[in-house]
């Protein structure tokens, strides 16, 4: 039977620990560990980091930090045609102000690395 | 420059993009970095897939229906229900009861529940389970009725071949951009409560507009659930992708 966690965010942090498993040798020497979070990805930056802090020394990683990268989606102004980074859908363009546009990207949700002590 | 996570910006300023845990301050050890570069919804994603080819096999078109408490997601399934038949079969994701399974077998469908006990959005291993008990001979569509909550469920592939929002006229025309994850993703918008228009000042036209600006690959239906009203067509509609092979967004 798998566990089950009521709080969403620590089950995505489980994961990611699933993932970086087998690239650690020693618990005690992994120093950070790198994580993407875009504007759709429909995951809280915020509450991963709170899964970390619970999760990270019962697994042994007591000299970890989870850094979070950020992104923002890549949108085109179908008004203007302008192409422009946004944190915050709810706007429009920054040039023309139209929502009239086209997301080109921004659900990332990846680990992308982490940092061992030599 | 930022002295903890060594990024050029301040912390605070709408530039510094690096967020720490608490733990791990204060050590600079000598370290060298390895990739990794994996999405990390990828066992669930795996389990999508499977659960997908597992859909596929059968011919079945698979619906994941999501929106808030109380936006009217059993009240559509009842309609629908009572149009399909057995050619629908409704998997319910509940944090806790069987209510909803029970409305929808006594609307003339069968149905499966799940109780997550606390989990606040379906996940494919739930499916995958759900699969094990399900029956499914004879049926065209499966809807997955997943928890109610506009927020988490965006994030998780159950293995379905659309993901449908409902938006209902109470919950106000300006929702869309508040959850943009979710609406990004869908392949349909039903609104629903449209029996509540003469009491609602709801504006269709900025709601779709809304969900466009996100989102170019979808459908738009208005919906009652209680009257039936726009029913048919949405049932219609999602015949007709059954009939072509259920392969879509």
């Amino acid at each position: 039977m798998r566990t089950v966690f009521a709080m969403h965010e620590l089950s995505l942090m489980d994961s990611v620990f699933d993932l970086i498993a087998p690239k650690v040798r020693d618990p005690g020497k992994l120093v950070a560990v790198y994580v993407t979070v875009g504007p759709l990805s429909g995951v809280c930056a915020d509450s991963l980091l709170f899964g970390f802090d619970l999760l990270a020394e019962e697994r042994g990683f007591d000299h970890a930090k989870l850094v979070v990268e950020r992104t923002s989606a890549l949108v085109w102004c179908e008004a203007c045609g302008r192409e422009y980074e946004s944190g915050d859908l709810s706007q429009g363009c920054p040039s023309c102000g139209a929502l009239r546009r086209m997301v080109l990207s921004g659900d990332e949700f990846t680990v992308d690395g982490i940092e061992m002590e030599v | 420059m930022c002295d903890t996570c060594g990024c050029s910006s301040s912390i605070g300023s709408p530039e510094h993009r690096h967020v720490l845990s608490s733990l791990g301050l204060g050590r600079e050890p000598a370290s060298e970095t390895i990739d990794v570069g994996m999405k990390i919804l990828l066992k669930n994603n795996e389990c999508a897939s499977w659960n997908r080819a597992r859909f596929d096999e059968r011919g079945v078109l698979v619906v994941n229906l999501i929106g808030s408490p109380g936006c009217g997601k059993t009240t559509i399934i009842e309609a629908m229900a009572r149009r399909l038949k057995e050619k629908m079969v409704v998997i319910e994701g509940d944090v806790r009861t069987r209510r909803d399974t029970e409305r929808v077998i006594r609307a003339g469908s069968r149905a499966f529940q799940i109780e997550t006990n606390g989990a606040c959005h379906l996940d494919a291993h739930g499916i995958r389970h759900a699969l094990e008990n399900v029956e499914l001979d004879g049926c065209q569509i499966v809807v997955i009725e997943n928890v109610g909550n506009l927020v988490c469920p965006a994030a998780y592939e159950l293995g379905e071949h659309q993901k449908a929002a409902i938006l209902s006229l109470p919950e106000g025309d300006d929702k869309v951009l508040k959850y943009p994850a979710l609406f990004y993703r869908i392949g349909t918008l039903l609104i629903n409560k449209i029996d509540l228009a003469p009491y609602m000042e709801f504006n269709f036209y900025k709601a779709v507009e809304e969900c466009k600006s996100l989102n170019k690959n979808f459908r738009a239906f208005s919906v009652s659930g209680k009257t039936g009203e726009g029913v048919d067509e949405f049932c219609g509609y999602l015949r007709e992708q059954a009939n072509k092979g259920g392969a879509m967004r």
